[in-house]
């Protein structure tokens, strides 16, 4: 009752009587027993009681050996949340903290992948001089000892061994290599560890593991011994194990064969244990001289020059491409054999056709694939299919093969991929008639998604494909209200072009970017906040599409300010037909998004030099990078443009006419100090190098100038001023010149 | 906490910083299990027989300045192979050493179980074989080519569709 509880709680806040209550075990299960009570005052005092012996170190054991003290706790915990009583929940909480184990020494010492652990044994008997020497002969030809070390002084042996190793299994050995020792396990710490052992037997510290030693015929059954050099590489699943099922030889044979496990006791003692490696192919490997031959060079080896075992090598070709892979597999063939293995080939890029080929099986059979990159394909039916085989698939970049003119994907295609739901970077390149529903379906398959780039620029031709089949109705609200389940998107990076069948508003409702409605659907600007204005995406950072006619620029800036793309730093339109009325273009940019540092415009048109000027008012002032198509426009004007954008690192302008019109206003050039890298596309009419040079002369940093024109000015003076712009510019490292 | 005292394969002793050397694996559970808690003048050296002294002094000097590295998330392990790192400008020169000197930088990395250290290592190791042709990489770390003319054509033919573009 509640009383006897109030008296128990002062108790338990005493830390000298604390001790006395937690060792009382009847107590203990009672007030575990009160944990279920319906009273909830009762409960929580209870709770709170636990609590506090939960927290005092001392007690903390007393109280995780109690029963059932942690399936009462959960089961509080879950009722508390189910009745949403925050206090009591989170009591419930700490108390399950509190009785959750700390993980134990032996998984830290393994680490994780490594199958190994460390014992240490007591050897009782053993002379310093005499038996040193057959011990370590005798542990390290046994199978899974990874590393021996003794400390002599009191007589103990540190072993490494692999987990499926025995410890009985090596105290027997070692007493067959010498019948008189006896050898125990330390199994407790020691407050001195490295004093002489004379308290050992005061504290119990060890563990009987084999005294007597063994008779004549229990030495039969021995350990797995190491049967020769080759054995000791002989662990991969590969192998047939028909080929080379091993012979185990009695001590006997052992003790018989001293002076080779002499050998391979240094060799092994200067080399590393292999968990997952492959046999040489050395055929005379079984002959004992070779054996003896091999040991010691590989002793050799396994010090400088060559990576000493294989098992590193494979850690190292894990960071190798696959190009670098199919280069190291032709350097010898301990090489081969390693970088052939299956586990490396996680990223890879093949040709569409292959397939076809038995590559692809083999390619798929690890089921640990994580990035594939594929051209040229000529048909997705049979990627579709075995992609079920690569649930790991991170990266998929596929571009399909435009000679093949019927060849198209939509929803059915992108529905098909969705077991691979760890998809972060999904990129497809072709003939997309992708649905608006598909669209969203898609961002809703793939919850880790990162990158998303759907469209054309692999199919040139996209501009021929016909606009019919755009969906009619878009459930806005379907895409808006997201369900609790689904987690929110990590979509940073989006970019859509040359989707024929998705309208703009399709794939800013995917992005659950759904401020862009007309404005009879939502007359009130601030009502759609308040529905919607935290749900939106903070991460969407870089939206590119294509514009189409009916995506005016006025829907640009309609985005209420508050739920507007406000975190938006990329920005990319391209229109496919002139944009009307672009002048409202740069306003509704620079409301939608302050933040931009990038911008990718294209009118669809020559912009008239009343866009170019409201660009110039509205420009962000921190973007740097900036790229215009300029579609030819006769007396472009640039000047004011670039002097809004002083930090500009990157410029590209497309579609210039030639020079000659442009040199006074390309000196506006001049005022970007911070410019690394300039393009410049001429569509027609030759290109004069030495205006180009004078207008550059102070753009100190550039480092890469890309020029691309039909021809380069008169023959014999072209080469002569870009020489001239090296000198000027000490950093250009790129200068690439197309025609 | 005072230096504890490391032999190594080479006969020297090396001390060493005991929270330094806390992050080999190796070392942390040998402490632990024999229960070091303190350690005095007089203590015996612990025997690594497979580590220089050369080795095992760089590999600790890695391990101090990579004290405070938060640990490597370990559930990550696909994302970390789908976009392998680049080492860190520090990492990139501390490991400037000729080949044979990083190889017993590796080995010693491996014996003691110092996982970021491997895989640092590893990664400047496959930086040094990237983008070298098969005949540049045998130059380059000393290997004699084993193939027949006739495996080297097998393998050189199974490994084609890798350059493809």
């Amino acid at each position: 009752d509640a009383s006897a509880l109030g008296s128990l709680k002062s108790l338990a806040d005493r830390p000298e009587t604390r001790q006395s209550v937690a060792k009382d075990a009847s107590l203990l299960g009672g007030l575990v027993l009160l944990l279920s009570n319906e009273r909830r005052d009762i409960a929580t005092a209870a709770m709170d009681i636990l609590l506090t012996l939960g927290r005092d170190d001392s007690c903390r054991p007393l109280l995780r050996a109690c029963p059932g003290v942690e399936s009462q706790a959960r089961e509080l915990l879950a009722k508390a949340r189910h009745s949403s009583d925050a206090y009591l929940a989170k009591q419930a909480q700490r108390l399950c903290q509190c009785l959750r184990r700390p993980k134990t020494s032996v998984a830290a010492a393994g680490g994780p992948g490594l199958d190994s652990r460390l014992a240490v044994l007591q050897l009782d008997g053993m002379d310093p001089d005499a038996d040193v020497e057959a011990c370590r002969r005798a542990l390290v030809s046994i199978r899974g000892v990874i590393s021996v070390t003794f400390s002599l002084p009191c007589c103990r042996v540190f072993l490494r061994l692999h987990r499926s190793l025995a410890l009985a299994t090596v105290a027997e050995a070692l007493t067959v290599a010498c019948p008189h020792l006896s050898v125990r396990l330390v199994v407790r710490r020691r407050q001195r560890p490295f004093g002489n052992n004379d308290d050992d037997s005061a504290g119990g510290i060890t563990e009987t593991l084999c005294e007597v030693p063994q008779s004549q015929q229990q030495r039969a059954a021995g350990p797995a011994y190491l049967l020769n050099d080759s054995q000791l590489l002989v662990n991969s699943p590969d192998d047939s194990a028909s080929e080379r099922a091993p012979k185990l030889p009695s001590p006997g044979d052992a003790r018989r064969r001293a002076s080779w496990f002499a050998r391979a006791a240094d060799f092994l003692h200067t080399s590393l244990y292999c968990r997952e490696s492959r046999a040489p192919n050395s055929r005379n490997a079984r002959r004992c001289g070779d054996l003896r031959h091999n040991a010691l060079l590989r002793a050799r080896l396994s010090s400088p020059v060559a990576l000493p075992s294989e098992e590193l090598l494979h850690r190292v070709f894990l960071n190798l491409d696959q190009a670098s892979l199919a280069r190291c597999r032709q350097v010898c063939r301990q090489w081969n054999n390693v970088a052939s293995s299956v586990a490396l080939w996680r990223r890879v890029r093949l040709s569409g056709h292959r397939l076809e080929t038995p590559l692809w099986p083999a390619l798929l059979a690890s089921g640990r694939l994580v990035s594939l990159e594929l051209v040229e394909l000529q048909g997705w039916h049979r990627l579709a299919d075995s992609l079920s085989q690569a649930p790991c698939l991170m990266r998929l970049l596929v571009n399909f093969d435009d000679r093949v003119s019927d060849l198209e994907f939509g929803d059915d295609f992108l529905s098909r991929l969705a077991v691979c739901d760890q998809l972060r970077c999904l990129c497809i390149g072709g003939r997309v008639l992708l649905t608006d529903t598909g669209l969203a379906d898609t961002v809703r398959q793939f919850p880790c998604l990162e990158t998303l780039f759907l469209g054309a620029t692999a199919c040139p031709g996209w501009e021929g494909v016909s606009l019919a089949g755009r969906a009619d109705a878009i459930d806005l609200r379907r895409l808006t209200e997201r369900p609790a389940e689904y987690p929110a998107g990590q979509l940073t990076r989006v970019v859509l072009s040359g989707l024929p069948s998705v309208t703009a508003e399709g794939i800013l409702a995917a992005l659950r970017l759904t401020a862009v409605v007309d404005s009879a659907d939502c007359a009130d600007a601030d009502d759609f906040n308040n529905d919607f204005g935290d749900d939106y995406n903070h991460q969407f950072v870089a939206v590119g599409f294509d514009v189409d006619m009916e995506m005016a620029p006025g829907r640009l800036a309609r985005p209420a300010p508050r739920l507007a793309w406000l975190p938006l730093r990329e920005l990319g339109i391209r229109a496919r037909h002139p944009i009307n009325g672009a002048t409202g273009l740069a306003p509704a940019i620079a409301r939608a998004a302050p933040k931009l540092n990038r911008l990718d415009l294209d009118w669809g048109r020559a912009p008239s030099k009343a866009d170019l000027a409201a660009l110039a008012e509205f420009a962000p002032p921190q973007l740097a990078s900036l790229a215009i198509s300029f579609r030819d426009l006769f007396e472009p004007s640039l000047t004011s443009l670039l002097a809004a954008c002083p930090r500009l690192r990157r410029l590209c302008a497309r579609d210039l006419p030639r020079l000659g019109d442009l040199s006074a206003d390309l000196s506006g050039l001049a005022m970007l100090p911070q410019l690394t890298e300039l393009c410049l596309h001429f569509s027609y009419g030759a290109f004069s190098a030495d205006r180009l040079v004078t207008c550059l002369a102070g753009c100190h940093r550039l480092a890469c100038l890309s020029l691309f024109a039909q021809e380069f000015g008169p023959a014999g003076r072209a080469g002569r001023p870009l020489d001239g712009l090296s000198r000027l510019l000490p950093k250009l490292g790129r200068l690439r010149q197309l025609t | 906490m005072p230096g504890i005292k490391l032999l190594t394969v080479d006969n020297e002793i090396v001390e060493v910083d005991a929270d330094t050397a806390k992050q080999s694996l190796l070392l942390r559970s040998m402490l632990h299990d024999l229960g070091v808690t303190e350690i005095d003048d007089d203590e015996e050296a612990i025997s690594l027989p497979h580590v220089t002294a050369a080795a095992l002094r760089k590999a600790m000097a890695w391990c101090a300045h990579h004290k405070d590295d938060p640990p490597p998330p370990e559930d990550d392990e696909n994302a970390r192979d789908l976009q392998p790192q680049q080492l860190s400008s520090w990492d990139a020169e501390f490991l400037r050493m000729d080949q044979s000197a990083l190889f017993e930088l590796i080995q010693a990395a491996n014996y003691l179980d110092i996982r970021g250290l491997l895989d640092t290592a590893c990664k400047a190791v496959a930086d040094a074989i990237r983008g070298r042709s098969p005949e540049e990489i045998r130059k380059a770390f000393n290997i004699r080519c084993d193939f027949t003319p006739q495996e080297e054509e097998q393998v050189r033919r199974e490994t084609e569709w890798c350059e493809e573009k």
